[in-house]
């Protein structure tokens, strides 16, 4: 299991990464993200919410209500332009990380 | 489902209880919480059970609520953001204003001339600083300390502006009045304390007033003419002031903001 700082650490790049591919809802999100790390990148699932919404306050995601067949609704959070350039930055900084511990661990961990 | 749905409003309650209020959020997570029971009564958990393990996936509403109110902290104090940038915005655009007249007016004398530019470009010099200022400024983590040191920020600039419409028709200009009244039709005390003020055109203090108006290029003001410009040079000289208090309030208020944002919360 990847510790809960890390997690919080790499939260908005996979969101803005997700979002990346297309609109989503935040229950979706978290599903994705435990099943592309094969269950080692946990977030406790109420927290991804203040996430999601501060990062519409900084104007990088928008959201909509859409009504289920069900009945239900769903709130879908998709990519604005400045989340384009914040995915950008974050994109950088991370690969940065990654070239750095690539380069120390050497070929057989790159 | 009719005891799930009771069930899903006393956990609404609970969470409501627990400090979050916004029926927007609670809305958003209680969607959550559906997805999740129906997950796992695909699974094969039976419904309550389901809802019991869906609830405690969501985490507690304390914790919750603290998150959020991070957010909120940073929403609820965009006073000292916008009234900073509108103070800076309002001094930089009066200033500019003024400001030709420091070169078409040629009455002036360098010293004035000079006193007001440094004023108009240390106005600009804070209005421009709107982008930056916030990383040199220290950020205020507590909420408590920050909307004191902008509300500090807010009365220094109300105080500052107080006394200073007190002191324009009170002091400043009564006393610019009885000096020129004094002088009466010359021009002596212009060079005698005016140049001396400006501490670069001491040059002719052996002479005349009148013969160093002559020297330096200038025309003579009238008193009354030149007591509007010492009301001039005070005006943009308040705007400096106002700009750097305006600044400062958005500074630390964007410094703390930028410290949210940049601090993970899952």
């Amino acid at each position: 299991m990847i510790p809960k700082e890390l997690v919080a650490a790499s939260a908005e790049a996979l969101i803005l990464s997700l979002l990346s591919k297309g609109e989503s809802y935040g229950y979706a999100i978290i599903q994705e993200v435990r099943a592309r790390s094969d269950n080692h990148l946990q977030w406790t699932d109420g927290m991804l919410y203040p996430v999601l919404h501060r990062m519409e306050d900084n104007g990088w995601i928008k959201s909509r209500w859409v009504k289920m067949e069900n009945g239900r609704k769903r709130k879908y959070y998709s990519l604005k332009e400045d989340g384009k350039t914040a995915l950008d930055e974050q994109r950088s900084q991370w690969l940065k990380v990654h070239n750095v511990l690539t380069q120390l661990w050497g070929e057989k961990y790159a | 489902m009719r005891d799930l749905n009771v069930q899903i409003s006393k956990w609404r309650t609970r969470m409501a209880a627990g400090g979050i209020k916004s029926a927007v959020v609670l809305d958003e997570l209680e969607s959550h919480l559906r997805e999740e029971i129906d997950r796992q009564t695909r699974l094969g958990v039976e419904e309550s059970g389901a809802f019991e393990i869906a609830a405690q996936k969501i985490g507690d509403s304390e914790l919750l609520k603290s998150e959020f109110a991070k957010i909120r902290c940073v929403k609820e104090v965009p006073v000292g953001r916008v009234v900073g940038a509108a103070c800076c915005a309002a001094a930089a655009l009066y200033s500019t204003v003024l400001a030709p007249a420091l070169f078409t007016v040629s009455e002036l004398s360098f010293g004035q001339r000079l006193l007001g530019l440094i004023a108009f470009c240390l106005t600009l010099l804070f209005f421009t600083s709107l982008r930056f200022s916030h990383k040199y400024l220290p950020v205020i983590h507590s909420r408590r300390s920050r909307i004191v040191s902008v509300s500090a920020c807010a009365a220094a600039g109300f105080i500052w502006l107080l006394l200073f419409s007190n002191l324009l028709p009170n002091v400043i200009v009564p006393r610019l009045m009885a000096r020129t009244a004094g002088e009466g039709p010359t021009v002596k005390a212009f060079a005698s304390g005016y140049e001396s003020r400006a501490g670069s055109m001491q040059i002719h203090n052996h002479l005349s007033s009148e013969s160093r108006f002559a020297q330096a290029g200038f025309t003579a003001p009238s008193p009354e003419l030149r007591a509007v410009f010492d009301i001039g040079l005070s005006l943009f000289w308040a705007m400096t002031f106002g700009a750097a208090l305006g600044s400062l309030a958005y500074g630390l208020e964007e410094a703390a903001k930028r410290q949210s944002t940049n601090r993970a919360y899952v």
